[in-house]
């Protein structure tokens, strides 16, 4: 087995050094990998895979330090090599791909050169040759005019072709390796699932062994043979992927599974299931297993014993870290109560024909005017209605203007021409500044950002109680407390985090102070814009689920933001499906995601399940501002000649579902879509 | 998901601390100790100057004046009037540590005025003030004393005005710089829909986070404050004589250089102390890092 | 053409109150000694306060880090005129091998090298210890940059990494603070001028000051403002060489 594998890491311990303390980040790390195998590391944010990946390229950050263990590859042991050996390892047994590719490249090189260089440090040949290796490569990842792409310069390509040039870098070291950090972490999902394809199809044809790093179980599922999830610091389960999904061994594989939106677990309940608690900090694991504080089959005096369960076999290659491991097959938490929600009422916000234009910001100029480039409409004609107690959802990629509607709503934007009628009077015009109090204190909203939606500045107990005197005017100190404690409690938080600041909570519990400022004043609609994509998986759940609560227990209207095509199927009354500022599809979640669908909401789903739509342009072509319809350049079915022309037409399935396409609808019933059993 | 491996964790744990615990990251680190025990010690000599200076800095003995080099009687000397250099560094203690504090809370004061709704309000606000300090910031500051000093004549009041002028500038492209990335924060976009005032927003929700940066352009201006005050000093543009000025000490007896080193290296002595202190703080603040 | 009591004709700056002369004559006099003064300094300020600062940020934390930017702080933090009162008790008191002004009379028994030394050298020290902060910080902030990391791991040289990923990103926020440094040394050596009696624009415009010539400073003013402006169009000129985001439109 040894001389078979390409890369074989023993007990691997990495530390970082703060504090004058050394804190192991990583303990206790075995990895087998054959040649051209492709394993998948999963695990959350901080658990260690970074520095994981880094640590096999020889590489580690300043305050890193590998403790104990080794790394071999091929037949080298990477912990003893020194300069010029590490040279030689990464321009060629090991490459990486990174997290975020257009920070990946250096800015002021053209592409060409950049690849012309990690082809040059691999292999002695001319400039010429190393060109048209080059040139060859970025064919190879599908990259539209190579040649073109050659003298571009990083700031010039979208996030998913820099990726791609990022993928073509590494390959053109014709590595044996290949570690994926994070690769498409970032990225749109339909371009997200072009770039995972190309990643699998590449892996296959060359025969690179691929170590593919990800916070997406299922992402990795679609790509690798075997899969190892990490939980702070260790591997807890290792298996063939099918055998993983099918009957993961450990509480918190279960967990995780479990957890995804709109899986079997979950059903047509719209409370998904969870993994209570927060991942400990590296310094702050509990004795024992560092799982045990959210594990449900823990057991004292076992569980919680030094020197802490080891990976161990379990039927076959699966390997668990558990002391249990023989005794239990864990289920996912069912989750235990079903929301009562109220029926949809009237129209609370009426939206007609809005218009949002950003004004087109110029580049550095000398004297005279130029043409710069068309002011870009990031709303187009959107007309919609929100009904009083419904969860709507907005669904579409970055830059199709979702946030910038529900700024208009809420008041940070103004809009550019048409109407927005929120509780009997237009705001599509009116900043928050100019708008009532009344008025403004109805509609509320929650931030995705969790970094950023508290003031650092100030004690959770004054961020909350400012909202409370705000919106209820004068209140005694003490009254104010009260109801304090009382958001708090709402949202499962001690009553002690009133004197806490921001900086010393998780992001997990920085959204659920943000969802109690929301709710503070009884709003009658919460608008929230992506307020769990920030989030880690197991912690996204929780919240999906308090909000789900605090909704159906205050029969707040709910206008969530998503671009997450599994979530808001999986929560929503009713979607609308956005794409370059156009509402190309609007209908009840069953009607959205049951054919007819419109091409663009089609492409969504399969990207969903994981499938790059099949032939058709690249996801990554420009929004089409002067077409008549956004999405002409990248749709499949387009009709050259009609849709560049002529505004398409709403078309009406039912009273609540519409589609604006030029097809008719029983002709985008019968598109070829790919939608897998999983989603 | 940090994908520099930490090192942007690494940097929101530094400036968390330099944010919750200026002391703290004094304390770390020990060329800042020392910055600040300096600047403590001439703040409290100052204070006491009537108390411990030896001498009036301004009476005039030229029986000392026979013998300036520094003896037991005058432990830094005197200078060629035979006034007691060590009585006139004490006292110029207390003109540095009246016009500089003044002058830079007063330029602070002005700027952050200027430059906060600059960068929260936008529009013409922001681009009457932003022209009108690009204006004044490319005119060497130099250039402004000499032309308001000499119109309007030495004296504290002008030389507050002076720097304020040539500061406020400045500090108000920070603040607002600061204040149009601090204005994108969720948080105040939640206190804009809970309706709060404009001034709310910006006293509350902002200045409080602008906090740091500030404290470190504070302690820089306030060094080249120092290093100002006494090049004007030395220029003949301080404070009229016969007040104790660090600077007007070194142009009253430069001339005397090669014979009478004493009389002007003490005073040069005490205005670096002071500036490299001011520098080594605000570094320390910086976590060690320049820019 | 010339008007006794000071007024300015079109395309005429005017006639000096102090000297007696037409402004103009003034300026072209002195301006000539300035860019003299300038070039020297320049010539020694931008290669030592590159290297300097290059060679500190690339051993960030080191021991010859720590001696360079402490010194660089300590030399910020002298006022001109205290860097001037040093030299010339070293120079001039001690050694006596330097003049103690430089009032560039070719007549002198000091040669014209002797009289520029001291000016040159206290001009260096203030602005090349600011100036290699400037370039240390810039250098340590790119060596921080995901990019740099990448070109490590792709296994490039080491000497490759640091000309073509690190310092060409490096040199383009500096380039900024160099310009306002020559923005200084063309109008405002105030002190430097006046305490070794340098006949540069520097102290013409205190004297002007102090002598209350506002035609002169006007001019002067004047002066200032073009360099400034003229400054700024090089800067521009030279972030859209360097900077491939920035693009004439
Ligand atoms: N340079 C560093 N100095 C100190 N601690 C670090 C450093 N880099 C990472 N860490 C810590 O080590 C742990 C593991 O970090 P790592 O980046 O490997 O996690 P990860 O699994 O890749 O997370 P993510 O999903 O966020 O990318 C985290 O707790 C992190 O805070
Ligand atoms: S060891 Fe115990 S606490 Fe840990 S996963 Fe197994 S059962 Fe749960
Ligand atoms: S209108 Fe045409 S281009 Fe637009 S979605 Fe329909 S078929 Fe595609
Ligand atoms: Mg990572």
């Amino acid at each position: 087995m040894n001389d078979t594998s390409l890369l074989t890491v023993e007990k691997l311990e990495i530390s970082y050094r703060k504090d004058g303390l050394l804190l192991p980040v990583v303990k206790d790390f075995s990895l087998r990998l054959a040649p051209s195998e492709t394993y998948g590391l999963v695990g959350e944010s901080g658990c260690g895979k970074s520095t994981v990946a880094y640590a096999l390229l020889g590489y580690l950050s300043e305050h890193g330090v590998i403790t104990d263990g080794s790394i071999t590859l091929n037949g080298t042991d990477v912990r003893k090599l020194d300069h010029a050996g590490l040279r030689k390892l990464r321009g060629g047994d090991v490459a990486m791909v990174y997290q975020e590719p257009v920070s990946a490249l250096n800015p002021v090189l053209t592409i060409g050169r950049q690849l012309r260089e990690a082809r040059l440090a691999k292999r002695d040949c001319s400039k010429a040759d190393a060109n048209d290796a080059s040139i060859s490569m970025l064919k190879a990842v599908q990259l539209p005019d190579p040649a073109a792409m050659f003298d571009r310069y990083p700031h010039e390509l979208s996030g998913g072709q820099a990726q791609r040039v990022v993928i073509a870098m590494a390959l053109l070291a014709e590595p044996k390796l290949l570690v994926l950090d994070e690769p498409t972490t970032g990225l749109d999902a339909t371009v997200e699932a072009e770039v995972v394809e190309l990643i699998a199809n590449l892996g296959r044809k060359l025969g690179t062994a691929i170590l593919y790093i990800s916070h997406n179980l299922t992402l990795v599922g679609r790509i690798c043979e075997r899969v190892g999830v990490m939980y702070s610091g260790r591997i807890v389960e290792e298996a063939p992927t099918r055998q993983l999904f099918q009957q993961p061994r450990h509480p918190y594989t279960a967990g995780l599974l479990g957890c995804r939106p709109y899986s079997a677990a979950a059903g047509k309940n719209r409370r998904l299931a969870t993994i209570p608690g927060n991942v400990p900090l590296p310094g702050q694991e509990p004795a024992g297993c560092s799982f045990g504080p959210r594990c449900q089959y823990f057991e004292p005096g076992r569980c919680d014993q030094l020197p802490g369960p080891i990976l161990e076999a379990v039927a076959g290659p699966t390997r668990v870290r558990c002391v249990r491991r023989d005794e239990i097959v864990p289920q996912t938490l069912v989750p235990v109560s079903v929301a009562h929600r109220p029926k949809s009422g009237s129209s609370v916000i009426e939206v007609e024909a809005l218009v949002k234009s950003y004004a087109p910001r110029h580049a550095l100029r000398f004297g005279g005017k130029s043409p710069g480039p068309e002011a870009r409409n990031a709303n187009d004609k959107i007309s919609l209605s929100v009904k009083g107690g419904e969860i709507l959802s907005i669904v579409g990629e970055s830059g199709s203007g979702k946030s910038t509607l529900a700024k208009i709503a809420i008041g940070l934007e103004e809009a550019t021409s048409g109407r927005m009628i929120t509780f009997g009077q237009d705001v599509a015009q009116v900043r928050a500044r100019r708008r009532p109090l009344h008025l403004l204190h109805k509609i509320q909203m929650i931030f995705q950002n969790p970094d950023s939606t508290l003031n650092p500045a100030h004690t959770i107990g004054a961020i909350i109680g400012r909202a409370v005197r705000c919106v209820n005017g004068k209140q005694s100190a003490a009254d104010i407390k009260r109801h304090v404690d009382s958001l708090l409690a709402a949202v499962a938080l001690p009553p002690e985090f009133r004197h806490k600041y921001p900086h010393e909570l998780s992001g997990g519990q920085r959204q659920r102070v943000g969802i109690a400022r929301a709710f503070a004043g009884h709003p009658e609609v919460i608008i929230a814009d992506e307020p769990v994509s920030a989030l880690d998986v197991s912690i996204q759940a929780a919240i999906v689920n308090l909000l789900l609560d605090m909704q159906a227990h205050a029969g707040t209207t709910f206008l969530f933001i998503s671009h997450d095509v599994a979530l808001v199927r999986h929560l929503s009354d009713r979607v609308a499906v956005l794409y370059g500022g156009q509402l190309m599809e609007m209908g009840t979640v069953d009607e959205v995601f049951s054919p007819p669908f419109h091409p663009y909401t089609a492409r969504l789903i399969s990207a969903a399940s994981g499938r790059a739509a099949s032939g058709g342009p690249k996801s990554e072509g420009k929004v089409g501002q002067h077409a008549s319809c956004r999405f002409f350049e990248q749709c499949h079915v387009r009709i050259d000649g009609l849709c560049d022309r002529e505004t398409p037409p709403r078309r009406e399935g039912s009273e609540s579902h519409s589609v604006t396409c030029h097809h008719e609808l029983s002709e985008l019933a019968m598109q070829p879509i790919l939608v897998s059993e999983t989603m | 998901m940090s994908a520099s491996l930490g090192a942007a964790d690494a940097t929101m744990v530094e400036l968390r601390q330099n944010f919750f615990g200026i002391w703290a990251a004094i304390k770390r680190n020990p060329s800042a100790t020392a910055g600040i025990a300096v600047l403590l010690a001439w703040g409290i000599v100052a204070i006491l100057a009537p108390v411990v200076a030896p001498y009036d800095p301004t009476a005039i003995d030229f029986l000392a004046a026979a013998d300036p080099m520094p003896s037991s009687s005058h432990w830094l000397g005197t200078d060629s009037t035979g006034r007691d250099i060590l009585s006139r560094i004490i006292w110029g203690a207390r003109t540095t540590y009246t016009v500089v504090p003044l002058s830079v809370f007063a330029a602070f004061i002005v700027g952050i005025a200027l430059g906060m709704p600059a960068g929260y309000f936008g529009g013409w606000i922001d681009t009457l003030v932003s022209r009108a300090s690009d204006i004044m910031l490319s005119f060497p500051a130099l250039i402004l004393y000499i032309i308001l000093i000499t119109s309007f004549g030495p004296s504290l009041c002008n030389i507050v005005i002076a720097v304020t002028l040539a500061y406020a500038p400045g500090v108000s492209r920070l603040a607002r710089a600061i204040t149009l990335s601090l204005r994108e924060q969720d948080y105040v976009a939640a206190a804009q829909v809970r309706g709060e005032t404009s001034l709310y927003i910006m006293a509350v929700e902002i200045l409080p986070n602008a906090r740091g940066p500030l404290t470190v352009d504070l302690c820089l201006r306030a060094g080249y404050t120092v290093i100002l005050t006494g090049t004007l000093g030395f220029l003949g543009l301080g404070l009229p004589p016969p007040t104790a000025d660090w600077g007007g000490m070194v142009v009253e007896n430069g001339h005397l250089l090669s014979i009478y080193w004493h009389m002007t290296v003490f005073p040069c002595l005490a205005i670096s102390s002071v500036v490299i202190s001011c520098n080594l703080v605000a570094d320390s603040l910086r976590g060690g890092r320049t820019r | 053409m010339v008007d006794p009591r000071g007024n300015r004709y079109f395309g005429n700056l005017g006639y000096s109150l102090m000297l007696k002369e037409p402004v103009i004559d003034v300026l072209s006099d002195r301006l000539g000694y300035t860019l003299l003064l300038a070039f020297w300094a320049v010539v020694f300020i931008v290669p030592l306060s590159i290297t300097m600062g290059v060679v500190a940020g690339m051993n960030e934390g080191r021991l010859i880090d720590r001696l360079i930017s402490m010194t660089a702080v300590v030399l910020t933090s002298l006022p001109e005129f205290v860097v001037s009162v040093g030299l010339l008790l070293v120079g001039v008191a001690w050694l006596g091998i330097l003049p103690g002004t430089s009032p560039m009379n070719l007549g002198s028994k000091w040669s014209i090298g002797t009289q520029l030394f001291l000016p040159v050298t206290v001009l260096v020290i203030a602005s090349a210890s600011y100036v290699s902060r400037i370039v240390r910080a810039s250098v340590v902030d790119t060596l921080r940059r995901p990019y740099v990391r990448t070109a490590l791991l792709k296994g490039l040289p080491r000497w490759q990494i640091t000309i073509h990923h690190v310092l060409r990103n490096a040199m383009i926020p500096p380039i900024t603070v160099i310009l306002l440094q020559i923005n200084w040394l063309l109008t405002g050596v105030v002190v430097v001028e006046a305490i070794f009696a340098y006949p540069g624009v520097g102290s013409l415009l205190l004297q002007a000051g102090l002598y209350g010539d506002i035609y002169l400073v006007q001019a002067l003013s004047l002066l200032a403002l073009s360099v400034a402006v003229g400054t700024q169009l090089i800067g521009d000129l030279c972030y859209m060489a360097l900077d491939p985001k920035i693009k004439v439109a």
